[in-house]
């Protein structure tokens, strides 16, 4: 046992240091548990402030700094911020009995934290209801409205729709008092079912394919006409010069006309002989047979009478 | 004893020391702005720029980009520098009940920190929301033919003017730059039908130009044709009043001689037109009174002249 050796510290604890320590300790204690008295309300939030028996104490709606009693009171914060809500899409068929699918959104916010920790609780309960509200409604209001009033949404009679919407789902709300405000519903997607989706297509397709028709056909009647245009504007033109220029030799036939009978009117005699013995060179060109009577000064000549 | 209370407040005091060291400051880049929370509370605002605040955790700090403009793209997203194409967000419904795919990008600013920071949950997401909402309700009043030709810009200038609109009145700290349609086009389903229209239309245009160089073909060959004609016949025409013009002189100075001794004249004409025709011919002289056909046969005049 000799060479054990005792490695506790030497240390003489006496009562009244234990004292000071335990005295050191409370007093931080106490310090942690004031601090933490003091809530820092953020700008986003309210600071809902409960009694032990869980009744509201009050609400603290400005942020800074808000101060709790200790044990007796606990908190819980709400946020005071604009949610925003995608519903579930609503299946509608119109009033002229067409199919959409019509997706919206909805901003809202807590407006009367007392009336919210009251009947509604937490966001996820106020999200159903609101759901529940802005499903039926729309339903409702487009329900009664033509399918193209919808697809360019405010042209209807009551004035814009997400408006009428807006209002009609804080009205069906008002009465639960779940202390939320719908700031705006409004009509972010609007589809058409998958099987509506092709017959749209198709139609788009045959429309498209009557106007590539209109045009091709469009094209061959304009060349048709203009060929039809050229062909009747050549064919007057020829023929008006053609009746021109048979006009023109017409004129030169005249004036030839003319000049003959100038020449040979002077003296129709001498035409007579003149024209005569013209036609025997050409009619007796070649190798005639010539008869003369033996009568004829001609014969006498040639017979050398 | 003593020495367990000397490292609490030991670590107390390098806890605090830290505390003031690390969070009296903060630095603000040049693009950025920030909001000092004093207890929770919105205290003030600064720029860019080393600033002293309380240490935590008396005052916080919200840093953002407030000077740096940020897009937000609807029907495509861009990964890794990659398009990828979002049907769901860019498939929507036109005024004349076709579909239509458009997308585009929004330029957006922080305009207000504080509202950015704290009048929304989620304000991009409202952001996105609000620009699905002004692009489908601009779309259900425009027709497709003028969305995808034309009215790009008009249909432009409408969603930002929605979307301006929308996003002031819920007042989250957002301002709406810029908005910019990338594609507006026919859906994929119906992409061959429309291109074989724009197709059909240029076909039109073929068959038109074709008819028009028709026409400039036909055209100048009938005026030519005409043309020609027309010298044709003005030749014919001098050519024919040359012709009785040549005819004439010779008869005229016969004329004149015959006039001056017509027996002379007749007899020399006479003579010369039988000199022509005589050396082919073949003459028969028949004497009438013994009623014989011939009595002298053939005189040839072979080798004559």
């Amino acid at each position: 046992m000799n060479n054990v050796r005792d490695i506790r510290p030497n240390i003489n604890i006496t009562a009244k240091d234990v004292r000071s320590l335990l005295i050191f300790l409370l007093v931080l204690l106490l310090i942690g548990v004031a601090a933490s008295q003091v809530v820092f309300v953020q700008e986003d939030e309210y600071l809902v402030v409960r009694s032990w028996t869980g009744v509201v104490q009050r609400v603290v709606t400005d942020a800074g700094p808000a101060i709790k009693l200790p044990v007796l009171e606990s908190t819980q914060t709400l946020p005071k911020h604009k949610k925003i809500y995608d519903g579930t899409p609503s299946d509608i068929l119109t009033a002229d009995q067409k199919p959409i699918i019509v997706d919206n959104f909805t901003v809202w916010q807590i407006t009367d934290p007392l009336l919210f920790v009251q009947n509604t609780q937490s966001v996820p309960r106020a999200e159903q209801r609101i759901d529940a509200a802005v499903y039926s409604t729309v339903r409702a209001v487009l329900g009664r409205l033509q399918f193209g009033e919808i697809i360019s949404e405010g042209e209807s009679a009551r004035g814009n729709l997400n408006a009428e919407v807006t209002r009609l789902v804080n009205e069906s709300l008002s009465a639960g008092q779940f202390g939320v405000t719908v700031l705006d519903v409004r009509m972010k997607r609007t589809d058409l079912p998958d099987t509506n989706l092709q017959s749209v297509y198709s139609r788009m397709k045959s429309e498209r394919s009557k106007i590539a028709q209109d045009y091709l056909s469009q094209g061959d009647e304009e060349a048709t006409k203009i060929r039809a245009k050229t062909d009747k504007e050549a064919t007057l033109l020829v023929s008006a010069a053609d009746r021109q220029a048979k006009e023109i030799e017409a004129e030169g036939e005249a004036e030839a006309a003319r000049i003959y009978n100038e020449a040979y009117g002077a003296d129709p005699d001498f035409y007579e002989l003149y024209r005569t013995l013209e036609s025997y060179k050409t009619t007796l060109a070649g190798k005639p047979t010539i008869v003369l009577p033996i009568e004829s000064p001609y014969a006498q000549l040639l017979m050398g009478r | 004893m003593r020495a367990i209370r000397n490292a609490i407040l030991g670590f107390l005091l390098v806890a605090l020391l830290a505390d003031l060291a690390l969070t009296t400051w903060f630095r603000v880049e040049e693009h950025e702005g920030a909001l000092v929370l004093t207890m929770g509370q919105a205290n003030r605002q600064v720029e860019k720029g080393v600033h002293g605040k309380l240490p935590w955790p008396l005052e916080a700090v919200v840093i953002r980009p407030v000077r740096l403009t940020q897009q937000l793209t609807f029907g495509y997203t861009e990964r890794n520098g990659q398009t990828v194409l979002v049907p769901d967000e860019a498939l929507m419904i036109t005024g004349d009940e076709n579909i239509v795919w458009a997308d585009l990008l929004v330029e957006w600013k922080i305009a207000d920190i504080k509202k950015f920071e704290f009048a929304a949950e989620d304000p991009e997401r409202l952001l996105r929301n609000a620009v699905s909402s002004a692009l489908r309700s601009t779309m259900g009043t425009t027709s497709l033919d003028f969305a995808i030709t034309t009215g790009k810009f008009e249909v432009q200038t409408e969603v930002q003017k929605q979307l301006v609109t929308l996003m002031d009145s819920y007042d989250v700290g957002i301002s709406v730059e810029s908005v910019k349609l990338q594609d507006v086009e026919p859906p994929d389903e119906v992409e061959a039908e429309f291109k074989a229209v724009t197709d059909a239309r240029e076909a039109r245009l073929t068959k038109i130009n074709e008819a028009g160089k028709y026409e400039a073909e036909r055209m100048p060959r009938a005026r030519a044709e005409s043309q020609q004609l027309l010298e044709q016949a003005e030749a014919n025409k001098q050519a024919r009043i040359n012709q009785a013009q040549g005819d004439v002189a010779k008869y005229k100075a016969l004329l004149e001689a015959y006039k001056a001794s017509p027996t002379v004249t007749e007899k020399r004409l006479i003579l010369e037109t039988l000199e022509t025709i005589l050396p082919g011919a073949e003459i028969i002289i028949m004497d009438s009174n013994a009623g014989d056909t011939v009595k002298y046969l053939p005189l040839r005049k072979e080798g004559a002249q």
